[in-house]
């Protein structure tokens, strides 16, 4: 049961920390792993209620549960509404000069990149591969399988599969993806 | 579920960056949810309260998101397209308000299960906040200097000073006796920073 509720709290701060990442950079890529998330967060939701009414039946002060119910509803909540953000970039920045003001002003990008086999960073860790000063390139999400590291550490280490979300400029993306050794993608 | 309670603050309008705005909003949100938890962990009234700080402000920022909005408008077009913008606003005054209930659990001291301890222990991070006190050999030390990162693997995500919080403070970020620094880090970096911060540790 904590383990849901671990798991929910995570996922609702990555998609929080997301969905404006999405907004802020016009990103679709982004915006529909906030949607996946919310699917998975949904669920959790689902079972951790489940969880909460069986032990109910079981102890003596049903009451005690109710700091359970409220952190639940809450983590629900702050994950619909990142989903709300993100479903908002999902439809189409394009339309809403708002947004589009903000995402004149800046320059960077977001881009998606997947280690391929025999890339030279595979086994490196951040710091040996000095990305960020190399590339400009500054990686706030890698994706491992299941698995979404947020604002991965310098120790962390790169492995074949891994797809990595970078923020920074065109021209740093491209000598990414040449470290990356994968054709980049649309 | 706990409703808001209203002050009825008065925001000033002020021509501000749109990018600016959603970056700070991205800023407080984080920090906002991020704090609601260890609220609820420490069972830490003085976090809790800087969550419901957090939650003014918001409200401030989703007041300005609004009235750029609404000034942006001067068509029926216009105001359709627009209508995107309120609903970000309201998403994020959802995520605030949220963050606001969780802190609420800890200043109405209701009874919190001990399952949520563990599901909270469990994290590998977690957040605390400590005062600068007069003798820590961090006061007047740029964060640069501090490497508190490369050190003792402990990030400091934003500096309470007085009535005002610095969020993701820059390298050349000076810190002064009083300050509350928040910072995000493993247990034992904690526990380090914990004792310079109150000058029982000098060197690290």
């Amino acid at each position: 049961m904590a383990g849901i509720l671990t798991r929910m709290k995570n996922y609702s701060e990555l998609m929080v920390a997301l969905s404006y990442t999405a907004l802020l950079y016009d990103n679709k890529y982004i915006a529909e792993e906030v949607m996946e998330l919310e699917e998975i967060v949904d669920k959790l939701n689902y079972e951790m209620g489940k969880k909460i009414l069986e032990k109910a039946s079981k102890v003596d002060n049903p009451e005690d549960l109710l700091s359970l119910f409220h952190i639940t509803e809450a983590t629900e909540t702050i994950a619909d509404a990142a989903s709300e953000i993100a479903d908002i970039v999902i439809r189409g920045i394009d339309a809403h000069p708002i947004f589009k003001q903000a995402m004149k002003e800046t320059d960077q990008i977001i881009s998606k990149v997947k280690i391929c086999a025999d890339s030279i960073i595979i086994g490196k860790t951040f710091q040996e591969i000095k990305l960020q000063s190399k590339t400009g390139i500054y990686i706030f999400l890698v994706k491992r399988g299941k698995d979404h590291i947020y604002s991965p550490k310098k120790y962390f280490i790169v492995e074949e599969g891994d797809i990595l979300y970078g923020l920074g400029m065109e021209s740093g993306i491209e000598k990414l993806q040449e470290l990356a050794n994968c054709k980049p993608r649309a | 579920m706990a409703k808001r309670r209203k002050g009825s603050k008065l925001f000033k309008y002020k021509p501000v960056s749109v990018k600016d705005l959603l970056i700070e909003m991205k800023d407080i949100s984080e920090l906002m949810v991020d704090l609601a938890y260890s609220s609820i962990l420490f069972k830490n009234k003085e976090i809790a309260e800087d969550v419901s700080e957090l939650e003014s402000k918001m409200d401030e920022l989703n007041y300005r998101i609004r009235i750029t909005a609404m000034l942006a408008a001067r068509s029926v077009e216009d105001a359709e397209r627009i209508s995107a913008v309120l609903h970000f606003a309201s998403a994020s005054e959802k995520i605030s308000n949220a963050a606001g209930d969780l802190a609420n659990i800890i200043l109405r001291d209701m009874k919190v299960h001990p399952i949520v301890y563990e599901a909270l222990e469990d994290a590998e991070e977690q957040i605390e906040r400590f005062e600068v006190t007069p003798g820590s050999k961090l006061a007047r030390m740029t964060l640069k200097k501090a490497e508190l990162g490369s050190k003792i693997g402990i990030y400091v995500i934003a500096v309470k000073r007085k009535d005002s919080i610095k969020y993701n403070p820059t390298k050349g970020f000076v810190i002064k006796e009083g300050d509350i620094l928040i910072a995000r880090g493993g247990n034992t970096g904690l526990e380090i920073l914990k004792s310079i911060c109150s000058g029982i540790k000098a060197k690290w």
